[in-house]
């Protein structure tokens, strides 16, 4: 009697224990899941600080980047006072210009312009530099004509004396070489924007420019007629 | 009898969960790709010799060539984690570190960016590049898949080697892998070191 009594025991204890084995399992199995999607979703990029402290071998992705709203424009605006996001700058500016809010067009002037002494790191003259594309992107989306006006200044080189621009370009020996790459730029800023008014501009630059920056006014005016037309996405969609 | 059916039952699934568990993704990433075992054959290791040639106003000694390329070589040989495989092929440099004065240093068109491919040598070393299939900013690498030429700007130590492996996988035919370990992902880290079969064999063709 007692001996079948420990035997019923037995088989309940086993089948409870047999049932947590399943639970736990299951437990783990979904657990497992959740991790794996979640890395997923972060390699998207969904956090605007995660998104601009990677280095994007082939530049910021634009179709990414133009996913961010306002709210991530105030976060990017508060990076690019802070020096401790340094690194982090190139990135910022660029999708400062992608989303579009004009809030971004002084901060980003002044960023251009700010006093240093010194000749600038590469990743400090990729961001200053920047500037001039992440210009031509916020026109794009906004229609500033303050933005607009500083890229088609840009293209005169009288405009880069008076700005009077104190650092040094780590790659160029005089400031008029470091001007002369500044206003390529700013001419791809323009192709960048898609506005009727950079399309003028760019052809009127084009009947003053040497052959050396000849290729490159043509195809920003290439450029320009299909992000005119059909969107920057579009243009880069096409890109290989 | 029934006892041990149900515990067989048990232990049997947590079996195959454990094989699901290890498996598991959201059907991005492609599955980890096996190691050659001790008992498979060790295949010869392939070496790609590179010519570097560099724009003139761009800083980069033959030194630093052979580091980053050792490094380069280290990221496809050394099986760093289990989405890894050792991948037996091996950069070296071919001849000195030559230059060239087309363009102003940068990349700032596609004219640009076919004139400086066209150039000899593998390997294009210049100061920035704003085109790379359309304008853009901060790019540090760009090259044609397939093709035989690769441009780069320099970078950290740490991802150089990194930089150039990824842009002369590029070159192997090589697309980008949304594997956050992958040294094919969009963005560089100094984790982003695996290559799976596929690319090895790229690389090994």
């Amino acid at each position: 009697m007692q001996s079948a009594k420990c035997k019923v025991q037995s088989v309940k204890c086993s089948l409870h224990l047999s049932f947590f084995i399943l639970h736990f399992s299951i437990f783990i199995l979904g657990l497992s899941a959740c991790l794996s999607c979640a890395r997923g979703v972060r390699a998207q990029g969904t956090d605007v600080r995660a998104f601009v402290r990677q280095t994007f071998i082939h530049g910021v992705p634009y179709e990414q980047a133009s996913r961010f709203t306002s709210t991530d424009a105030t976060i990017l605006l508060e990076m690019l006072g802070n020096v401790q996001e340094r690194a982090s700058w190139p990135n910022v500016v660029v999708t400062l210009g992608v989303i579009g809010d004009e809030r971004g067009v002084d901060p980003l002037i002044a960023f251009f312009s700010r006093e240093v002494s010194g000749t600038l790191s590469s990743s400090e003259y990729s961001a200053r530099t920047g500037v001039l594309i992440s210009l031509g992107y916020l026109v794009n989306r906004s229609k500033n004509l303050k933005a607009l006006t500083y890229l088609i200044d840009s293209l005169t080189p009288e405009t880069w004396a008076t700005r009077k621009l104190s650092w040094v370009s780590p790659y160029h020996a005089t400031e008029a070489e470091r001007n002369q790459q500044l206003t390529a730029m700013a001419v791809m800023g323009l192709a960048l924007s898609g506005h009727p008014l950079a399309r003028e501009a760019l052809l009127l630059f084009q009947s003053r420019v040497g052959a050396q920056d000849r290729a490159l006014v043509e195809e920003a005016l290439r450029a320009h007629e299909v992000i005119a037309r059909e969107g920057l996405a579009a243009y880069y969609k096409a890109a290989f | 009898m029934r006892l041990n059916r149900s515990l067989k039952i048990a232990i049997l699934f947590c079996f195959f969960n454990a094989v699901a568990v290890g498996a598991s993704g959201c059907g991005k990433d492609n599955p980890p790709s096996p190691s050659p075992t001790p008992s498979s054959p060790v295949p010869a290791t392939k070496v790609h010799p590179l010519q570097v040639n560099r724009h003139v106003t761009a800083s980069l000694d033959e030194a630093r060539v052979d580091l980053i390329l050792r490094d380069a070589s280290a990221v496809l040989q050394v099986r760093d984690g289990p989405e890894d495989m050792v991948c037996p092929v091996e950069l070296r440099r071919a001849g000195g570190v030559t230059t060239f004065t087309v363009s102003n240093g940068s990349v700032n068109s596609e004219a640009d960016y076919r004139a400086i491919l066209a150039l000899p040598g593998q390997v294009k070393v210049v100061n920035q590049i704003n085109w790379c299939g359309g304008f853009r900013a901060n790019i540090i690498g760009c090259a044609p898949t397939p093709g035989n030429s690769l441009i780069v700007v320099r970078h950290a130590l740490s991802e150089e080697g990194i930089l150039w492996g990824h842009e002369f996988g590029h070159n192997r035919g090589l697309v980008h892998r949304v594997e956050t370990t992958a040294m094919m992902h969009e963005a560089i880290g100094p984790d982003r070191r695996t290559v799976n079969e596929a690319e090895c064999r790229a690389f090994q063709e």
